[in-house]
């Protein structure tokens, strides 16, 4: 054990003295920082995040006379926007009825204030999500290839820890690089909001902001941060678990960025034109782009798994699990049998 | 302590670089003798474990050679030898140490004392990238010895040392190979000269000659000439035998030649080297 985490510190010393991986962190922390301040007045915001909502009712529903609506009618008028929604979306009867169950469990009222904290965080976190997989691209995109091109696989290989410990540090460190990195900025940013704006309206319905409103889900606020925050930490985990694979198979960094690039992002550009397909739009709303983004999590298509219906949330971190242990071996195996050559 | 080659054999597309040798080495020093392109870095890269032979087997003692254990014994400078520029000289050895399992306390009075011993003590804080080749080559052979291995193989090791190096290279290969196999390859025949307990030269990745020197020297014993010709008689003698040198001299040259018999009446015997068994068998290339 003592081993393994002395080669984990010294992994994490070959990254840290890339001084392109210091800027791209900074480069990233400053910008989420510069983000999430705030613009205006609390209440003002407040309010333009309740027309938000309003705005999605009269999308499905048509003009909405919202003077003369009491409580009552409010929320029969959301829970026929959420029909709407199923129809259009084409779900199946299982889920409908999931979702109507569900529905019913969701705590009223939803508006009381204090939400402006979770309803920045919940728009911030797709982008700020693929920027922290950019960063974590860039900083294990060498953790393989780089041993290739400066001819230290020789002598790692050669060592006796080299085909296995060595190994499996490498991937540890970048497993834990990934959950740090994303930790370190997710949390920076929830630092800033909860100073900013506060987060008092954590015990509210998850349907008190614009991300949640279309959803049937019964989860308050703090959960839905929670799932959006896990998620997140999942994703990030899943590139590295890619781009750390890649590295072991493809030895150039740079072309191993450049495929990183390619999985991160072509997800979020495809994922509309596809979204009349079914099996398209649930594929690429798994990958770990798209559940960087808290509304996708909880997006109103549903995993049929043995006749129990799962959100997003549910179905795709424990897939990642997998597929982490998956490329986890499939790299080790890579590096291992790699056959020293001349170049 | 055994190590045991069993009809090794690498082939690359259509090119045999390590054609079914098979070694018995045992405690000593092994110099491997050999052109460019003659197979000497590949053999020795399936002899660490780096690189899968297409047939064959090697054992130490018993242990496969893609085992643990004969990582744990094996020392290995490659003959492109790879480093981090950004880290000192120090931290290298520390993280060598680490992969090699030395405990860390160890680890730090065993670098210390083999950056010394390569003359790199003074600038054991100094980031690699600053060093120059020798520098470099000195701190590759320290790495090499920091699990104090029963098997050293060195590829190439006194590349980019000068003269003054070299000499302090031999002698610390000489002190090694008295408890341990040492395996070295290198162009330059006064490395092994002078040291090796047994000299392979190969050819086209087959061992042509095993042997202690005076045992290998026995192939161009009696058959190395010198004699002194004006211009056209040295160009005619060089067209017809092997020419090992030719040394300019007034109104002619002097030149050293491999036949079997008298190549001219004025013609007398010199002593064979290891050199000129070099330089006949590798003469094409």
């Amino acid at each position: 054990m003592k081993e393994l985490l002395s080669l984990i510190g010294y992994e994490y010393k070959k990254i840290g003295k890339r001084r392109f991986v210091w800027a791209a962190l900074a480069t990233v922390l400053a910008g989420a920082l510069v983000w999430g301040l705030p613009r205006g007045d609390a209440e003002i915001e407040e309010r333009g995040v309740a027309s938000q909502c309003y705005m999605l009712l009269e999308g499905m529903l048509g003009k909405v006379d919202y003077q003369g609506m009491d409580d009552a009618d409010f929320y029969h008028a959301h829970a026929q926007m959420l029909e709407g929604l199923y129809q259009s979306e084409k779900l199946s009867s299982g889920e409908i009825a999931c979702h109507r169950q569900e529905l019913s469990q969701v705590e009223k009222p939803f508006f009381r204030g204090g939400i402006l904290g979770f309803e920045k965080y919940f728009s911030m976190q797709g982008a700020l999500g693929l920027a922290i997989a950019f960063v974590v691209a860039i900083c294990l995109a060498p953790i393989f290839s780089n041993e290739y091109a400066s001819h230290m696989d020789a002598l790692i290989l050669t060592s006796r820890y080299g085909k296995n410990k060595a190994i499996l540090a490498k991937l540890l460190t970048g497993f834990t690089l990934a959950v740090g990195i994303t930790v370190l900025c997710l949390g920076a940013v929830l630092l800033e909001l909860s100073a900013s704006y506060g987060f008092h309206g954590w015990d509210l319905p998850v349907q008190a902001c614009r991300t949640g409103f279309p959803s049937s889900i019964p989860i308050h606020m703090l959960q839905m941060l929670g799932i959006s925050v896990g998620c997140a930490v999942s994703a990030s985990c899943m590139v590295a678990a890619v781009v750390m694979f890649c590295s072991a198979k493809i030895k150039s960094s740079f072309r191993v960025i450049i495929v990183s690039m390619i999985f991160i992002l072509l997800p979020e550009l495809l994922i509309y034109t596809v979204y009349e397909k079914r099996p398209w739009f649930m594929f690429m709303n798994s990958m770990p782009a798209s559940m960087m983004y808290p509304g996708g999590l909880i997006s109103c298509r549903l995993f049929s798994i043995g006749g129990h219906y799962l959100y997003f949330f549910q179905a795709v971190p424990v897939a990642y699990l997998f597929f982490m242990v998956v490329f986890g071996v499939w790299g080790h195996y890579c590096f291992r049998n790699h056959q020293v050559s001349s170049s | 302590m055994e190590l045991i080659l069993d009809r090794i054999t690498k082939q690359y597309k259509n090119k045999i670089a390590v054609d079914r040798i098979s070694l018995t080495m045992q405690k000593g020093i092994y110099g491997l003798l050999g052109a460019n392109g003659a197979g000497k870095t590949t053999l020795m890269r399936m002899i660490c474990g780096i690189l899968r032979p297409d047939s064959g087997e090697i054992f130490y003692d018993g242990m496969h050679v893609g085992e643990e254990g004969y990582r744990n014994m094996l020392g290995y400078l490659p003959q492109e030898f790879g480093y981090y520029p950004e880290f000192t000289a120090a931290d290298f050895l520390l993280y060598l140490a680490a992969l090699k399992g030395i405990p860390r306390r160890r680890a730090k009075e065993k670098a210390a004392g083999l950056l010394e011993s390569v003359g790199l003590g003074s600038v054991a804080s100094k980031k690699v990238k600053a060093f120059s080749g020798g520098m470099r080559q000195r701190l590759g052979i320290a790495q090499a010895l920091l699990n104090n291995p029963r098997i050293l193989i060195l590829d190439e090791p006194t590349a980019g040392l000068d003269p003054k190096e070299r000499v302090k290279f031999r002698n610390l290969i000489s002190e090694l190979g008295k408890e341990r196999i040492v395996l070295l390859s290198t162009h330059i025949v006064s490395d092994v000269e002078h040291i090796a307990d047994v000299i392979l030269v190969m050819k086209d990745g087959a061992i042509k000659h095993q042997g202690s020197l005076g045992q290998i020297i026995q192939a161009v014993e009696g058959k190395v000439w010198e004699c002194r010709a004006d211009e056209p008689l040295a160009k005619a003698l060089a067209e017809k035998y092997p020419v090992l040198n030719i040394r300019k001299e007034d109104g002619g040259a002097c030149l050293r030649m491999v036949c079997p018999q008298k190549p001219l009446q004025s013609a007398w015997n010199a002593e064979a080297t290891l050199e000129d068994l070099y330089l006949y068998y590798f003469r094409e290339q």
